[in-house]
């Protein structure tokens, strides 16, 4: 049984912790969630631990982080749902020709340059129970994410989702998003495979059949959802339970396929239908308690997880400025000469590198998976944490610098604006 | 095809074909570096016993006995705890097979007669006639009266990520 009073006063902390350094953040013209990114970190043995060991002994004993995880991980498996339920892949192609190069490019340039540097990394972070294979993968697919959120967050506050650069940002993020969950499904499973006595092609075939199960059957189910919506603008409590039911059926069905609980719960979202407005009243049932509460705990466990103090000497901080600076070359490198290439203004394009450089939460993510299979050691997650905090703090000053708000190009009123998102932002701030 | 379209073909080739092909061969030349040996996990320490383990500045040595000890590796580098015990940590290396480790350590009543800073040295060699057993000793730092002491662990949890190689 849980130690209720730790519970609570752990939550308490770390509530009150990231309400005030995501207000600090705002100050400095921060989205509140990289505060408390920020914040997961200084009650971890990077900050707290350091300074206070006997304090943070008392308030997260090694005990109790097992409950704390489990909130944590209800709270992404809700909010991996979220993120799907944002992600329309049908806008990629109202962009035509150069999102879709953009979009690739801005996966496979940070991809192929994360393999390289793992050549280098590999012998100096790992060890002889990772595959090199297992390790370049995942060093690819956590370099070429984009925090689809954080993005849609730092576009609402410049009123530019629905500009030009919003749009494709949007567009390309949502691909890269999809594109980064399916390789990181295949090397959790190519993982798990190998360490269980079922072979990988029963594996394999499982998992397509979910996928096809999902997209060509349950997805027609869940057109009910928007009927009903359609009809009386409003889903009962009923429904609404329903609703979380089959996100936590799908998230137990691919967990129980040997990829993770968090897979299934990013493909229900993405499969829900699209209609504006029905996105929005289910973004807005699902959000308040998610981002206020859950996701700051996800935070604070990724903190508690994360030991800057790994990081010793200049060799290891050599480490850690190298997977800075390739991860920020491929991802905003490539995704602005992609963009650049096929037709976008140079300021422009340099804007959209910008963004699509942001990774926040959705790496954290990644990150903590890749720890779970270990397929990263504790140092090398505690550098791609560092990354993560610094290419998505650089955003916003970044883009205000290359791309002033005066220079973002507004779409014609015809084409689509890009889906409701999820607002991130658990204050007082009204979303644009 | 018009212009526009074969532009298109030409980079998505460039961009995204050409730079999956260095995919492949990265991902081929990869299979041929060497990662440090891996000794991640839960060790169970038997120290061997010695007269000199009574000696006062050796009881923290002799207070280790059974104890389990938890290696976190990330590459050469290591993160070593003893019995859960958060003031017992150290900070090691790993070359090739062998280990070496500096523990810092609170040290006890009994130790307060010694004139040392109560840190403990760790060096050992991964067995190479078993699989999953380490050799070593563990001596006082700054005693040159105090013996090294003889130690064997074994691991005890096998490593998730040895499964999964």
């Amino acid at each position: 049984m849980p130690n209720l009073f730790t519970l609570v006063l752990q939550i308490a902390v770390i509530l009150a912790l990231c309400r005030v350094v995501g207000s600090l953040f705002r100050l400095i013209h921060q989205p509140r969630v990289v505060g408390e990114m920020f914040a997961g970190i200084l009650l971890g043995p990077s900050l707290l631990g350091w300074v206070a060991p006997s304090f943070s002994t008392y308030l997260f004993p090694s005990s109790s982080l097992g409950f704390l995880s489990a909130l944590s991980q209800v709270g992404v498996v809700v909010f991996m749902f979220l993120v799907g339920l944002g992600i329309n892949p049908k806008e990629l192609k109202s962009q035509g020709h150069a999102a879709v190069l953009t979009s690739h490019v801005s996966i496979t340039a940070p991809f192929v340059l994360a393999s390289f540097l793992a050549l280098y990394l590999y012998p100096r972070l790992s060890d002889d129970s990772v595959s090199f294979t297992n390790f370049a993968l995942f060093m690819g697919a956590a370099m070429s994410i984009t925090a689809f959120p954080v993005l849609a967050r730092i576009l609402t506050e410049r009123n530019a989702l629905s500009s030009r650069l919003g749009t494709v940002a949007i567009a390309c993020a949502a691909v890269d998003d999809i594109t980064g969950w399916c390789i990181l499904a295949y090397i959790v499973a190519l993982i798990r495979a190998e360490a269980s006595s079922s072979p990988m092609w029963m594996k394999l075939s499982g998992i397509v059949l979910f996928g096809v199960i999902m997209i060509f059957g349950v997805r027609r189910l869940l057109r009910g959802f928007e009927a009903v919506y359609r009809k009386r603008g409003a889903l009962s409590e009923s429904l609404m339970a329903f609703m979380l039911l089959l996100v936590l059926s799908a998230a137990l069905c691919t967990e129980a396929l040997g990829i993770h609980l968090l897979f299934g719960a990013f493909l229900m979202g993405a499969i829900m239908p699209k209609e504006h407005h029905f996105v929005r009243y289910v973004l807005d049932r699902f959000e308040t308690v998610t981002v206020t509460m859950l996701l700051p705990l996800f935070f604070a466990f990724t903190g508690l997880r994360t030991n800057i103090g790994l990081l010793r000497g200049q060799e290891m901080w050599s480490y850690c400025g190298l997977i800075v600076l390739v991860a920020t070359v491929g991802k905003l490198g490539g995704s602005m000469l992609a963009s650049w290439l096929a037709g976008m203004p140079l300021r422009e394009a340099a804007g959209l590198g910008t963004l699509m450089n942001s990774r926040g939460l959705m790496e954290l993510v990644i990150l903590n998976i890749g720890l779970d299979v270990k397929v990263i050691s504790p140092a090398l997650f505690s550098m791609m944490v560092v990354m993560a905090l610094v290419t998505t703090f650089m955003t916003t000053p970044l883009l205000r610098l290359i791309c002033p708000l005066e220079a973002s190009v507004k779409e014609p009123a015809a084409r689509d604006v890009p889906l409701p998102q999820l607002s991130l932002k658990s204050s007082n701030t009204p979303a644009a | 095809m018009s212009s526009v379209n074969e532009r298109f073909v030409a980079a998505y080739l460039l961009l995204v074909g050409l730079p999956l092909l260095g995919l492949a061969g990265v991902l081929r030349t990869g299979r041929t570096i060497v990662a440090p040996i891996s000794v991640n996990g839960m060790w169970k320490l038997e120290i061997e016993n010695s007269p000199l383990t009574s000696q006062p500045c050796q009881t923290v040595i002799t207070s280790l006995q059974h104890s389990a000890i938890a290696i976190s590796q990330s590459g050469r580098q290591l993160a070593i705890n003893f019995g859960g015990d958060s003031r017992m940590t150290a900070s090691g290396t790993i070359n090739d097979r062998d280990l070496t480790a500096d523990i810092a350590t609170a040290p006890s009543a009994a130790e307060a007669q010694c004139a040392t800073d109560g840190g403990l040295r760790l060096a050992a060699t991964l067995d190479p006639k078993a699989t999953g057993v380490l050799i070593g000793t563990l001596s006082v730092n700054g005693c040159p009266s105090c013996s090294p002491v003889k130690f064997r662990a074994e691991l005890q949890t096998a490593n998730p990520r040895r499964q999964a190689r």
